[in-house]
């Protein structure tokens, strides 16, 4: 079993978009996959049609036995949702509360090892605590970057935050995310990020009204337009991440 | 999980259109119309492949094997044309599991099923799928106008929507008058083909009753040995697998068995009538098992073999299969000859007879009482012959000591059902490891002998002929060479079958020992 983390300390990056069209590419590719919406604002439910029950108490984390009553199947083979039924802030606090606070979200995860070939985590923008457990329990990190001299910036802060440990072991991987390919100032960003460190995949997500549209359709892109740029896009990530990741088929 | 299907028959004369019509009544999208396919359900005649919780079937371009209940495929393969035999399969998992499941029985076809298949999805307000609902109609390819036909309605609940899928199955069971049944389309082809074939088993499955007259339930056993002879004949002829013949040989063998044991209770002068054609008939089918029980073991007997004399022993099977077809020649001409005919009419004639005046007084006993006698007999007597090979080193006594087992075993096979099975069970475990390490001795014997006799007959001239001879000396003496530690194994399970314990426990069981010393 592995895990991927959508993650980024900042919103509005494609981070939802990936972790829906990546975990539905898997699920299609034959892996039992389940995608966990940790966003309250629940945009990856949204896009699968789930009504979220935001009644759910952060306590119900502890060991994960109510998560495992939460989860909904989506309308496509192999892939389940664990939808996002929970304030963000009751979760940080609750896991603060506890001993080994940063491991809850693992402990809590343990018990879908079996079950699932393939979990993956959308993940708000956040640094703290909930954070912490997001990097206990992922495999790897998958991290939207727009490829501006800011976001650019916010990339090097977070390696820095992580540490030797997980460069070494390759265990981020950056990709250039809603890229406008006509203008010169991204390409020179990317080229230039991509020179300095070696964690960056080839494979880039272009700016593409089909991926903007996903709201209205409410689908993954390769469902709704399986022969679209964006699609294609996705697929291509999809390959280079197996291709880089152990466990993955 | 919530993974578990609800399922529904369709009433008979509903059509494809009324249903059509009624789910869309009911909210039903229609998502996916699959076209018509056909399988090709395959098993052996004795339905190994059911009795394994396996289910084989062949679309015309493809085979898998699947598990049941619930129709999980375990393996599935490209193949042009159904397999007759595992050995047809190329090497592989698929090929590995079913040979343990069948060989060396062959696949027939049991069942050929078109169906097709109709896939809905119920929808909430945002079109989120809540379950989805497959219709399916199916019909068996008999060839005939009223083969059977089936429909099914089945409500697939998604995880996380139960209460949403049981809602829904509810309200389409009451709204189309559906019935609940666990069937699937696999299963009630099974079914409904296994009605028009009928079931096989080889087993000796005969309810007696303590008090049941002595004569009467004799002829039950032997009614049913004479059932599964004659359900063997048209698959010994149509020489579809070796096995149709050693099950027609066994249950011959086991007639002859009860008819030997159970003498008494019939008048005299018929049961040495039928034990002379009984046992001619049994020497008729003599050659022809011989030579499958060799062929079946070419592979083996290759592999004992020292690589460089591998091909060596070709020219030997060449000679067993070059003899195949004129021994199955014989056997079929037997079968199909008036004098077996006749005797299958007067033996079941006989069999239909009832107790009357010609017949002894021990027709009338209870048959509890010959049972008990008869296997307290049979066991006293393999503890009289196994203690003097182990006393006196009388070892030629051990064919006759693998008979007597035999004979046991039918024993208590036939009435089993008189006993308390939890207390005869250990015993039969016993008696099973005896008669492996004898049987695997005795055959070691009998394999011996034939080999060098199939030797005898090649021609010396040739050089093939003459390698041929090598590789049987070698055979010969690999085989003496395991025969000497099998016979060192013998004391262990002797002792093991006939312990003072095991002693007490049959004369508890079927009354006193005899002829043994304390
Ligand atoms: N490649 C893209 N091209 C165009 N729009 C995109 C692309 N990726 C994401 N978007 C849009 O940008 C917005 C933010 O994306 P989202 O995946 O929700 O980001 P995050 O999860 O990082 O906050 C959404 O409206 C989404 O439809
Ligand atoms: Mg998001």
């Amino acid at each position: 079993m592995t895990t991927l983390a959508l993650y980024s300390n900042k919103g509005g990056v494609g981070k939802t978009a990936a972790a829906v069209n990546l975990s539905y590419l898997a699920a299609q590719g034959g892996m039992r996959t389940l995608l966990v919406d940790l966003d309250p604002q629940s945009a990856a439910t949204f896009y699968f049609r789930v009504k979220p029950k935001l009644k759910r108490a952060a306590r119900d984390f502890e060991g994960g036995k109510s998560l495992e009553a939460g989860i909904k199947a989506t309308d496509y083979e192999n892939l389940d949702l664990l939808p996002a039924d929970f304030q963000l802030r009751n979760l940080d606090m609750a896991f603060a509360e506890r001993k080994r606070s940063h491991k809850q979200l693992d402990l809590a995860l343990r018990r879908f090892r079996k079950e699932f070939d393939l979990i993956v985590l959308d993940c708000p923008p956040t640094i703290n605590i909930l954070a912490e457990n997001i990097f206990a329990t992922a495999d790897h990190l998958v991290v939207p970057i727009i490829p501006t001299t800011l976001s650019v910036r916010t990339y090097e802060q977070l390696l820095a935050h992580l540490g030797e440990k997980w460069l070494a072991g390759g265990r981020v991987l950056g990709y250039f995310s809603m890229v406008d390919a006509r203008r010169a100032l991204p390409r020179q960003v990317m080229a230039d990020l991509r020179e300095q460190h070696s964690g960056i995949l080839d494979t880039s997500i272009p700016y593409l009204s089909a991926v903007e549209q996903m709201g209205l359709y409410r689908e993954p892109v390769p469902a709704h337009a399986p022969d679209s740029p964006a699609a294609r896009a996705y697929r291509a990530l999809w390959e280079e991440i197996r291709g880089d990741v152990s466990g993955l088929g | 999980m919530g993974d578990v299907s609800i399922r529904f028959k369709i009433p008979e004369g509903v059509s494809r259109g009324r249903m059509e019509t009624l789910l869309a009544e009911q909210g039903a999208l229609l998502f996916e119309a699959q076209p018509p396919q056909t399988w090709h359900f395959l098993d052996t005649f004795d339905r190994r492949l059911a009795a394994g919780v396996l289910m084989l079937k062949w679309s015309g371009a493809e085979l898998l094997l699947c598990a049941l209940p619930d129709d999980s495929i375990l393996h599935r393969l490209r193949l042009p044309a159904p397999p007759r035999f595992a050995s047809d399969l190329p090497e592989g998992p698929l090929r590995e599991q079913l040979a343990a499941a069948i060989d060396p029985r062959a696949l027939l076809e049991i069942a050929v099923v078109t169906s097709q298949s109709w896939h809905y999805r119920l929808l909430d307000d945002e079109a989120k799928t809540l379950a989805r609902l497959v219709h399916t109609e199916a019909r068996l390819e008999t060839g005939e106008e009223d083969a059977p036909q089936f429909s099914l309605l089945t409500v697939r609940p998604l995880r996380g929507y139960d209460r949403e899928a049981a809602r829904a199955a509810d309200q389409l069971r009451s709204e189309l008058s559906l019935i609940p049944t666990d069937d699937d389309v696999p299963h009630w082809a099974l079914d409904a083909a296994g009605d028009i074939a009928g079931r096989y088993s080889s087993k000796l499955d005969v309810q007696l009753a303590p008090q049941m007259p002595a004569a009467e339930a004799t002829r039950l056993i032997l009614l049913r040995l004479l059932e599964t002879m004659r359900a063997n004949e048209a698959g010994i002829k149509a020489d579809i697998d070796i096995e149709f013949l050693h099950d027609y040989r066994i249950a011959l063998r086991r007639t002859r068995s009860a008819l030997r044991q159970m003498r008494g209770v019939f008048p005299r002068e018929r049961v040495d009538y039928f034990r002379g054609e009984l046992r001619t008939l049994g020497r008729m089918t003599n050659n022809l098992r011989d030579l499958d029980v060799y062929l079946a073991a070419e592979a083996g007997y290759r592999a004992i073999l020292p690589a460089a004399m591998q091909e060596d022993i070709t020219p030997l099977f060449d000679y067993l299969r070059s003899h195949r077809a004129g021994a199955l020649a014989e056997v079929v001409a037997g079968l199909e000859s008036a004098d077996y005919a006749r005797l299958v009419e007067e033996w079941a004639a006989f069999l239909g007879e009832a107790a009357g005046d010609h017949d002894p007084a021990q027709a009338f006993a209870p048959i509890i009482r010959p049972a008990r006698k008869r296997i307290a007999r049979q066991y006293s007597g393999i503890v009289r012959d196994g203690t003097r090979i182990l006393e006196r080193g009388e070892d030629d006594l051990l064919h006759t000591l693998r008979i007597e087992g035999k004979e046991l075993r039918y024993l208590l096979e036939f009435f089993a059902g008189l006993f308390p099975p939890a207390e005869v069970a250990p015993l039969i475990k016993r008696l099973r490891r005896l008669q492996d390490n004898l049987g695997a001795y005795t055959d070691l014997d009998v394999q011996q002998a034939y080999l060098l006799s199939i030797a005898e007959a090649l021609d010396i001239e040739e050089a093939r002929a003459r390698r041929a001879l090598v590789a049987t000396g070698f055979l010969v003496e690999t085989m003496a060479r395991e025969q000497r530690a099998l016979r060192a194994n013998f004391a262990g399970a002797f002792h093991d079958f006939t312990s003072p314990a095991q002693q007490r426990q049959f004369t508890k069981l079927f009354g006193r020992i005899t002829g043994v010393k304390p």
